[in-house]
């Protein structure tokens, strides 16, 4: 299937916040109450549309633990947008979004879209972080803010999707390059980009697109 | 004759042990049907070859850590010509004594699959107890780790104070992640979860290897790895072969998740990958599917995570006969098992493809594919290639320290 554009996500925060559960209900449209525990990293993959073009998001899910983040970290280069999780009914997750913001800013492209998730919404009478926290929180740093039920699928679909739409709202400012992969974004195969900004030479052969990447 | 009446006992002990769990009974039709099979199989063997295997099996599998260990020559691919390099750890079968394993047939056993009824006790001479863990030692750090999970659900942490350098915060969290992560411990299998027969055991093991090493403490994966040890031998022992496990230089490498000691196994990897599989190393190349993609997950658990249970024994058993090196070419022979597919699906296919394995792996082909695989480059071995990588890396950290992450 074809698309005009790839985008490369990032999904991070502390282990056991909902982060493979919400790839698969955005995949899917499944949610597993007992979800294996992601070793590594994981991948998803699906085509939204934007402005009446299609565009693949190719997702990877990372595992949560501190120990990890030296892993972690490798993965945000070339990342478009990162999806940074914490769990509502659970503090430490949410204490501990500095410094997952910090390692995000840090190991990947200023321009990266950052979408801030409080996830297991549908657990209400357990919530430990009020909804105004996370807003706040978000407002602080410059991120985009919603509350997910992975569970219901409640603004799942809205979470991926307006990060993809901001990531395209960019590309049309001109703020991301698209021919340099390190922004995470690739054009799709036969594509014409006349509607984006930058030249539109570039797309008579993607196979050069692929072996010129320097990241994925 | 001891041998046969020890075997049965054995097989005794470890039938009436698993009487009495409920959900025992989904697993026992898968192990103990195949246990049968495999004991039809085993009873094929020559008497004097089954013998051998046997008696190692049942010897006393307690080692002396003062006794040299491991003095003959480690185990090296029957048929192929001595190898003159220096052993080093890496390469070495974890043996206390591996004279009588060297036999072709009784290397031939350890492929085909160990049988489940005596596999713990053979992966348990086989790993070794180089670390000279007593069973009192597991009483005294389970306790421990018991009077810990007391105060921290009292809320009172911070009173210790033994473990100065670790902060309680960490150890906090370390005792919450175990919990959380025992009911992601192959969920499937219903046996870990919560009111699960084998959920105290488990958290009993991890629980108590914090304590035993707070320097490492828990790190995601080892629940894998103490469950499948769980399920082949008694606590205590599973605890004794867990330590030394991760004690081993790749699983320390993995564990402490050193990133630049990881990254040269994976540059030894690259180089045993382009040597068997040009064309779907050329492939990878080209489309950024670097090893730690996939590997990360396959060497953290053993392929207990990504391969069907049975199967992943049958790595452990040749894992425990070879050494880290098997789990390199176990990868490689995943790898030319799907070459194939794998060579046509671009990079998002291959990577979703490879962690995540297709459920119904056929064991002798997959067995077959590994067999091919050449742990040679150049006449060097894994564990040469190994050796020369990290004196590179070195190198390079001394030359340029910026280099390190």
């Amino acid at each position: 299937m074809t698309y005009a554009y790839l985008f490369k996500y990032i999904i991070i925060g502390d282990t056991g916040v909902g982060k493979s559960c919400l790839l698969l209900q955005f995949t899917d449209k499944r949610f597993q109450p007992v979800h294996d525990l992601t070793i590594g990293v994981e991948f998803g993959a699906r085509m939204v549309n934007i402005d009446g073009k299609q565009i693949k998001l190719q997702i990877w899910d990372t595992a949560g633990q501190e120990s990890f983040r030296s892993i972690t970290r490798s993965y945000y280069r070339g990342a478009a947008g990162a999806l940074l999780v914490y769990d509502i009914t659970r503090r430490e997750t949410f204490n501990h979004l500095t410094s997952w913001l910090e390692d995000a800013r840090q190991h990947s492209s200023s321009n990266m879209v950052i979408m801030l998730i409080g996830n297991k919404s549908d657990l209400e009478s357990r919530r430990d972080v009020k909804r105004e926290e996370g807003e706040a929180f978000a407002r602080e740093h410059g991120l985009i803010f919603m509350e997910t039920s992975a569970k219901t699928a409640c603004n799942v679909e809205e979470a991926f999707i307006n990060t993809a739409k901001e990531i395209y709202r960019k590309i049309q400012q001109g703020l991301f390059d698209v021919h340099n992969e390190a922004n995470g974004i690739k054009i799709g195969p036969q594509q014409c980009i006349s509607t984006s900004a930058g030249p539109s030479t570039a797309q008579r052969n993607s196979g050069d697109i692929e072996s010129n990447s320097g990241c994925c | 004759m001891h041998g046969e009446t020890e075997l049965h006992r054995t097989l005794h002990l470890r039938s009436n042990k698993h009487n009495g769990g409920l959900f025992w009974a989904c697993l026992r039709e898968r192990f103990q049907l195949r246990s049968h099979v495999r004991l039809r199989e085993w009873q094929k063997w020559d008497p004097v070859t089954r013998g051998d295997l046997q008696w190692e099996v049942l010897r006393d599998p307690g080692p002396s850590p003062r006794v040299p260990r491991c003095a003959p020559a480690p185990v090296v691919g029957a048929g192929r010509p001595a190898d003159a390099a220096p052993v080093t750890a890496h390469s070495q079968p974890h043996a206390s004594s591996v004279s009588r394993w060297s036999s072709r047939k009784v290397r031939d056993l350890w492929w085909q699959g160990i049988p489940p009824s005596v596999r713990g006790k053979v992966w348990s001479l086989a790993i070794g107890n180089e670390l000279n863990i007593t069973h009192e030692l597991f009483d005294i750090c389970l306790a421990r780790a018991k009077e810990r999970w007391r105060s921290f659900s009292a809320g009172g942490p911070e009173a210790e104070s033994e473990d100065a350098g670790f902060p309680a915060a960490d150890r906090e969290a370390s005792l919450e992640l175990i919990k959380l992560d025992i009911s992601r411990t192959f969920p499937n299998l219903c046996i870990f979860q919560q009111g699960g027969p084998y959920h105290d055991t488990l958290h009993s093991i991890l629980g108590a290897y914090t304590c035993y090493r707070p320097d490492v403490g828990y790190v995601q994966g080892m629940s894998f790895i103490a469950a499948v040890l769980i399920l082949n031998l008694d606590t205590a022992d599973a605890f004794i072969a867990f330590s030394n496990l991760l004690n081993k230089p790749c699983q320390m490498a993995f564990f402490r998740v050193d990133h630049g000691l990881m990254l040269t196994y994976f540059a030894a990897f690259e180089v045993f990958f382009e040597e068997n599989l040009p064309k779907l190393f050329a492939h990878f190349k080209k489309n950024n599917l670097t090893p730690d993609i996939y590997l990360i997950d396959w060497i953290f658990t053993l392929y207990s995570k990504s391969l069907p249970l049975d199967l992943a024994c049958r790595v452990w058993d040749v894992f425990c006969r070879d050494g880290e090196e098997f789990l390199f070419r176990t990868a490689l022979g995943l790898l030319k098992l799907f070459e194939d597919i794998l060579t046509k699906m671009d990079f998002i296919h291959v990577a979703q493809f490879l962690t995540r394995l297709p459920d119904h792996l056929p064991a002798e082909e997959l067995f077959a594919s590994i067999a091919t695989i050449q742990m040679q480059s150049r006449n060097r071995k894994w564990a040469q290639v190994l050796t020369a990588l990290q004196r590179d890396s070195r190198d390079v950290e001394r030359g340029s320290p910026s280099l390190r992450h």
